[in-house]
């Protein structure tokens, strides 16, 4: 059949020159479009290494001096901070909540105000790793609350009960591998490329399981530190974090958990204020930063795919009354409707392999001048662990045969009903227009 | 005689139910992506409610000041102080109205309402201004007026409230001056509202409008610079000679500053006052608009959108017109020149380019509308999104303005003749005789 599909081609290659050309057109603009695409839903399907979604989080205010109910000897220092862990205490007495902890500073897992990150060096290393700070409070099971995963050495519950030094940290799995090539870095130190002779070394608490910092991005080594003045986090860069129950619906349960903790999540002169689920969190940044050039790349695709098939529709129906003859000779002479079907279908297909291999070889040629599409957080940091968007062979193989498998489909729903009403041509008729 | 030929393209596209369908569908497609792009540009940059006067309003932003010597150098860039407002914004000869708008972090982005129905706070937008807001800004008042410049300099708690904040407050849009709301903790009073200005205008939108002079710390100087601080500034000018007598007003005001004092902090607004139109598509105050690359830009994306739907038209109207070699003959061997002939082909072509046209007008409109949440801001490169409790008012007025049905109509055209001229022109060369013996 192939050679026939061949003749076929080649016999009506005027007509099919237009089609080539447009085919090769649209595969260039797929790989244009859709690489980013498939690269930010690759990242996005990592697992966050938490539990997002049985997390919310609740942010503070601070009455202000001409408020009602404010009292001025809350204000002082020891009394606003006792009132803030009082508060965390009291989140957990509401039904439905399995554990709540302290979040204070911006520096948390998908933190929508910014984050920080800096450079730590193994000792006896001199290689310099970038890594992101996340900071916690000892003592508060924030580790369990958040959902972590265990890593080597030390379980949630040890490090969280920790008497830590100032210079004591908490590594994810894939920080650790890359400063000292173990899993298991309990007991290890690390410094900063710090200027001047003082060198302050940390060492290593504990390890969990690698986490994604953002939604989108693909995980990067974080650092968890110990915070030692909590107070100058109050009122607006305190949280609560709180973990819900297994099987307790979130919607449910933010229904009922807003009107009591307006009313009742007050102490001193603070006040719960608002409270977010954290899945409603991670939509909303990344509604900020990837989900723009999402719905763009998207709905350009859609475009230049609906008229890839209009137009292969157009062609193929177009060819009916030509093709009525060799049709009906064809049927004469034995062949099936669904043989007359896989013909056609197998000249699309054709087509499509041969202008996609095309477009693919051109857009090589820029690739391989100005990369392919980088995850959002390359623009940071380097990422740890080995995934196939970041070689380029893989990355190139995959996506352009992730293309070409639309293409041919989109190529073939165009051609199969165009297809059908030829085939079911009876010979008779179309021998009769000989 | 071109009555004739839509009557017969009528006729036709009665015949060819499903080229029509095909072509019509192609056409309404491509014309339904690059309305979409027009429309959210024609938002951005044509006189909207309340934001009537875009033509002639420009807008200073940003500036930089520097001084030091090298070793020593210190560079600070924000906005203008309050003290710039009065000695060289306010008394400007070049600007029919002078408005400044404090961007002080705490009011603007954290406020809050406490209800007086205990029923938790919610976060508004609160814009800090002053009374020549509301004379660039064609905002029409439902009930009472705007804060007098007495309100300003008295620091007075009032503010001008929109109607959705009125009913969400209040329940009602009348009787509401007077009345009193607390925002962060401070009770203020109500003084006017105004209709609201859509999300989408967001040089004018805001849910109350309040005097900066309630922020205590107004008149303050940022980072030890005199003229730096935290006001950004409109002017309305009465024409564009009016704008470039504007800037040259601030260069020279500029000039005089830096040269009494060579030792002090030296300032810079780059070519600012900008305005309208180039603060749109300028990325950075700081930076030139390379107005050439921007319109290649557009031109290229718009060349893009319709190239590759012509490309199948074209390929849809070759196969048609190989069907009417026939038809062509006879009206040839009847003395119809080539002219004649492309001219009936064009405009039974066009007949079906504007059908699709209104197709793929209903089907942008369709998605604007039910998309407006996001499609607005597809085309940016960071999208805040819409806060909650914050509705997207898409007015009538931008969808269905007059210069989106020219702007349509030629498209339209364009997408004709890009796709049906060559098909046509080179079926049209056949001889009369091979013509007329085509048996299909």
């Amino acid at each position: 059949m192939l050679k026939l599909i061949l003749k076929n081609l080649w016999a009506r290659r005027r007509r099919n020159g237009w089609l080539l050309a447009e085919l090769v057109l649209v595969s260039i603009i797929s790989w244009v479009v859709l690489d980013p695409v498939i690269v930010v839903t690759h990242d996005r399907n990592i697992p966050l290494g938490y539990d997002a979604d049985r997390l919310c989080l609740v942010s503070l205010g601070a009455l202000q001096p001409n408020a009602q109910g404010y009292d001025p000897a809350a204000q002082d220092s020891a009394v606003l901070l006792d009132s803030y862990f009082n508060l965390v205490r009291h989140a957990a007495d509401f039904e439905g909540v399995e554990a709540t902890a302290p979040v204070l500073g911006f520096c948390y897992p998908n933190s929508p105000q910014g984050n920080s990150n800096t450079q730590l060096i193994a000792e006896g290393d001199s290689v310099k790793v970038t890594i992101m700070q996340m900071y916690f409070m000892p003592h508060t099971r924030f580790f369990e609350a958040y959902g972590f995963k265990e890593g080597e050495g030390r379980t949630l519950r040890q490090l969280s009960d920790l008497n830590y030094g100032p210079n004591d940290i908490v590594l994810t799995e894939n920080a650790a591998e890359r400063l000292f090539h173990t899993g298991n870095a309990v007991g290890r130190r690390c410094h900063t490329s710090g200027r001047g002779s003082d060198t302050t070394f940390y060492q290593v608490a504990g390890t969990i399981g690698t986490i994604k910092a953002y939604s989108f991005w693909r995980p990067v080594p974080v650092v968890f530190r110990p915070i030692s003045s909590p107070r100058e986090y109050l009122p607006d860069d305190a949280r609560i974090l709180i973990r819900l129950k297994e099987g307790v619906s979130m919607q449910r349960f933010l229904h009922e958990f807003r009107p009591w903790m307006v009313k009742e999540l007050r102490r001193g002169n603070l006040f719960a204020r608002t409270v977010l689920s954290y899945e409603k969190l991670i939509e909303e940044h990344e509604n900020y930063e990837s989900t723009p050039i999402y719905r763009r790349n998207l709905a350009m695709a859609l475009f230049f795919l609906i008229n890839l098939c209009l137009g292969v529709a157009g062609t193929f129906w177009l060819q009916t009354r030509p093709r009525r003859e060799e049709i009906g000779v064809m049927l004469s002479f034995g062949a099936t409707p669904g043989h007359i079907v896989r013909l056609l279908m197998g000249e699309g297909a054709v087509l499509t392999f041969i202008a996609s291999l095309t477009g693919f070889l051109i857009y090589l040629q820029y690739a391989l001048k100005e990369g392919l599409s980088m995850s959002m957080s390359l623009c940071w940091m380097e990422n740890t662990d080995n995934y196939w968007v970041s070689d380029f062979t893989l990355h190139f193989l995959i996506v352009s045969c992730i293309i070409l498998l639309i293409l041919l489909l989109v190529v073939l729903a165009g051609i199969y009903i165009p297809a059908r009403s030829i085939s079911r041509i009876p010979p008779t008729e179309a021998l009769r227009d000989e | 005689m071109i009555r004739i030929y839509l009557k017969q393209a009528w006729e036709l596209l009665k015949q060819n139910k499903l080229f029509s369908t095909l072509y019509i569908a192609g056409t309404g497609l491509a014309i339904a992506m690059t309305m979409i792009m027009a429309m959210i540009y024609y938002v951005k940059l044509a006189p909207v409610y309340p934001e009537v006067n875009r033509q002639n309003t420009l807008y200073l932003t940003g500036s930089r000041f520097e001084k030091g010597p090298e070793g020593n150098h210190q560079v600070v860039r924000w906005a203008v102080s309050y003290k710039a407002l009065q000695e060289w914004f306010y008394p400007m000869k070049n600007a029919l109205a002078v408005s400044a708008k404090l961007a002080n972090g705490d009011w603007s982005e954290n406020s809050y309402i406490q209800p007086a129905d205990q029923s938790g706070d919610f976060h508004v937008n609160v814009r800090l201004t002053d009374p020549a807001f509301f004379r660039i800004y064609a905002f029409r008042f439902l009930e009472g007026k705007p804060f007098t410049d007495a309100d300003l300099s008295s620091g007075i708690c009032t503010a001008v409230i929109t109607d959705e904040l009125a009913r969400r407050l209040f329940g009602t849009t009348e009787g509401v001056v007077g009345q009193t709301f607390c925002l962060n903790y401070t009770d203020f009073r109500v003084c006017g509202v105004v209709r609201s200005a859509s999300y989408l205008t967001s040089k004018s939108y805001a849910q109350l409008y309040v005097p900066y002079s309630v922020v205590s710390d107004y008149r303050e100087p940022k980072y030890g610079a005199p003229f730096l601080g935290a006001f950004s500034v409109t002017f309305l000018v009465e024409n564009g000679e009016q704008g470039v007598a504007l800037r040259n007003e601030l260069k020279d005001i500029v000039r005089r500053e830096n040269l009494a004092n060579p030792d002090d902090w030296q300032v810079s607004f780059w070519e600012q006052p900008t305005t309208h139109l180039v603060s749109i598509f300028q990325e950075y105050v700081s930076e030139e608009l390379d107005v050439w690359a921007t319109v290649r830009q557009f031109l290229l994306v718009l060349l893009v959108l319709l190239l590759v739907p012509a490309l199948n038209l074209s390929g849809m109207i070759a196969s048609r017109m190989e069907g009417r070699l026939p038809e062509m003959g006879v009206r040839k061997s009847f003395g119809a020149g080539r002219g004649a002939l492309l001219s009936q082909v064009m405009w039974e072509n066009l007949l079906l380019t504007l059908l699709g046209g209104v197709l793929g007008l209903l089907l942008a409109w369709v998605v604007l509308y039910a998309g407006r949440e996001w499609v607005f801001t597809v085309l940016d490169d960071w999208a805040d999104a819409v806060p909650e409790g914050v509705e997207v008012r898409v007015a009538g007025e931008m969808l269905f303005a007059p210069l989106v049905f020219l702007a349509a109509l030629l498209l339209c055209v364009l997408l004709n003749l890009l796709s049906a001229l060559l098909p046509a022109w080179n079926s049209l060369r056949k001889p009369i005789v091979s013509s007329l013996n085509e048996k299909r």
